[in-house]
């Protein structure tokens, strides 16, 4: 820290701006975080354990973790796919698909909900083609992941897409006549150069996952200890004024939501100083 | 190994961007492809590479037809005007790469490819930069770095795309002195795109001129400079002085007045007389004025008013200024005559 805060700072209004920030960032964030983090040891220590250690909970974190990392996981091969081909290509109604991929920002979580829950239901289009073979989508683990996947694509393509465009093609080029095939030229010359950007994809993929709440439910089925996701559960327990109980869940969602963007967001550094 | 190219025909849209172009390049030969910028040279280098497909016409290295054959099966090593590093990896690494993305049957060992950069940086003149990244590095450097990797596969053909054209004009000058002697040694055939007539002259051992798509000419330097094929080509080699005049019966009349008629063996019909400023001859008395003397130089830069056209001359070295506002007479012998309109 010393030397950063040398006065008189050289950029002009720094001082209130800083001020502005840090309020603005304590009002929004801290504030309310360290309400949640204080609220559930009205329970006391081993009320808080007992809490977490109940069957359904671990059930429903375990759940909610596992899907949300698998929907970024697949989220990050596609995402760059789909940034790849609206660089690199040039085909008829390139722009459509270009809006289409922020639809998901867009749409309020329950209507996706529903429409992709009529698609996959047994009595759906897709959900039709596979009930015959005793094949469950929705109301089971498919459909919660569908639904994330859903709900994690634009951040990957988002953030891969501006670091494919400053890739200029001349080095894939220059790859191609020094004897690459395109496999080659995938890994070596393009992912090295993308892979912050990948990263901090999958991060924003998996946060956004893991706090999903309106289109899983529909799809979910909600069968507590199966396919009951952790923020259902938050809102169970708040319906049956267990406000303890349900700060119990949440500050254990947040703690381990801090560990994984913190091993993201550090493993991403030590890229991109590589990377230089 | 050598090139051909028979009747390439390409089109962009609408627009066509280049017109049934021929072009021959021989073993070891330096060719420069010479033009204004969207005269298509750009586009037929990365054709020869396989970066881009003509609608029509053939591309042959070495006799053998590249049809079909994609850009990483043709052996040609190509450098781009900005580099094109891979900002991710180490010089040694860049220069490397063409080397270990061959099949495991034909890539050489570890050591054999260490050994071959060590070569390469020492053939570019920065053997100490190995371990370095590219964004540590000069332009120039960069250049020549791109210049190794391209190297390292033993390319059966260099194609240089601008490549000195993101570089100042002291580095420039020194990296193409350098780029010939490299030539030399290795007796590689190139071909290199400028827009830099200076550059293509100093540099090619022959030289053809893009318009538009079509080529104006080929020729050695000399051969350019001496006897320019089209008026294009002659205001593009080098300074030039144009004269309208109008040929009937064998002689060329100017449509300045004041300059005498001068025998030439276009047909009857507009025409341009060309000349360049040194080859105007100078003597004193007659019915142009001197307007304007500039000294600053080897020679001497005289402006002479013939009628209403102001006409510049270049005066041999050691030749004594003439004075300011005094009679003389141009002698326009040396003229070129191509036809007009």
């Amino acid at each position: 820290m010393n030397g950063r805060f040398v006065r008189p700072n050289p950029l002009p209004g720094f001082g209130p701006a800083f001020g502005v920030t840090l309020a603005w960032v304590a009002l929004i964030v801290l504030i309310p975080l360290t309400a949640l983090a204080l609220r559930p040891w009205s329970l006391g220590i081993t009320g808080v354990l007992a809490s977490l250690e109940s069957p359904r909970v671990l059930a429903a974190l375990k759940l909610s973790f596992g899907a949300s990392l698998a929907a970024a996981a697949i989220n990050v091969p596609l995402g760059l796919l789909v940034a790849w081909v609206l660089v690199r290509g040039r085909f008829p109604g390139r722009q459509l698909a270009d809006a289409l991929v922020d639809l998901p920002f867009a749409l309020p979580t329950a209507v996706a909900g529903i429409a992709l829950t009529t698609l996959y239901a047994p009595n759906g289009w897709i959900g039709g083609l596979v009930a015959p073979f005793g094949i469950d989508l929705a109301y089971a683990m498919p459909g919660i992941m569908v639904a994330l996947v859903f709900a994690g694509l634009p951040y990957v393509v988002r953030t891969v897409q501006p670091v494919l465009m400053d890739l200029p093609a001349e080095v894939e080029e220059v790859a191609a006549t020094l004897g690459a095939r395109p496999p080659q030229i995938l890994v070596r010359v393009v992912l090295p150069a993308i892979l912050p950007a990948l990263l901090t994809g999958f991060g924003m993929a998996f946060a956004r996952a893991v706090g999903e709440y309106g289109s899983v439910i529909f799809i979910a089925g909600n069968m507590p200890g199966l396919t009951e996701i952790a923020p259902l559960l938050i809102v169970i327990r708040l319906e049956q004024f267990d406000y303890a109980g349900a700060a119990v869940l949440a500050l254990a969602m947040l703690m381990l939501s801090f560990t994984m963007l913190g091993a993201v967001n550090l493993l991403q550094q030590r890229l991109a100083r590589r990377a230089r | 190994m050598s090139l051909a190219l028979h009747g390439i025909f390409k089109q962009f849209g609408t627009t066509a961007a280049l017109h049934g172009v021929d072009l021959k390049a021989a073993e070891g030969e330096f060719l420069a492809l010479l033009g204004p910028s969207g005269s298509g040279k750009t586009t037929l280098l990365r054709m020869i590479a396989g970066l881009e497909t003509a609608e029509s016409g053939r591309v042959l290295i070495g006799g053998a037809d590249m049809a079909g054959v994609p850009a990483r099966a043709r052996g040609v090593g190509f450098v781009f005007q900005h580099y094109a590093l891979f900002r991710h990896m180490t010089v040694a690494d860049n220069i490397a790469f063409g080397l270990r993305v061959r099949p495991r049957a034909q890539r050489p060992g570890r050591a054999a490819i260490r050994a071959r950069v060590a070569d390469l940086l020492g053939l570019v003149q920065m053997p100490e930069l190995g371990a370095r990244y590219p964004d540590q590095l000069s332009g120039g450097q960069r250049q020549r770095v791109a210049l190794a990797r391209a190297l390292a596969i033993e390319p059966r053909m260099l194609l240089l795309d601008e490549p000195f054209g993101a570089l100042d004009a002291a580095v420039r000058r020194d990296l193409r002195r350098w780029l010939r002697d490299l030539h030399n040694r290795t007796g590689l055939t190139t071909v290199m795109v400028t827009h830099d007539q200076a550059e293509a002259l100093e540099v090619a051992d022959r030289v053809a001129i893009l318009r538009a798509g079509r080529v104006e000419q080929v020729d050695t330097p000399a051969g350019l400079w001496a006897s320019p094929a089209t008026a294009f080509v002659h205001r593009f080699i080098g300074e030039s002085v144009e004269l309208p005049c109008t040929v009937a019966d064998g002689l060329a009349r100017f449509a300045v007045a004041g300059l005498p008629d001068l025998p030439c063996d276009l047909p009857a019909g507009p025409a341009l007389a060309m000349l360049r400023p040194h080859e105007i001859g100078l003597s004193a008395g007659g019915p142009a004025r001197v307007r304007g003397v500039a000294v600053a130089g080897p020679a001497v830069r005289v402006e002479v008013q013939a009628g209403e056209t102001m006409i510049e001359v270049l005066l041999p070295p050691g030749a004594a200024p003439p004075a300011l506002g005094s009679a003389c007479r141009l002698d326009l012998g040396a003229a070129r005559f191509y036809p007009r309109g």
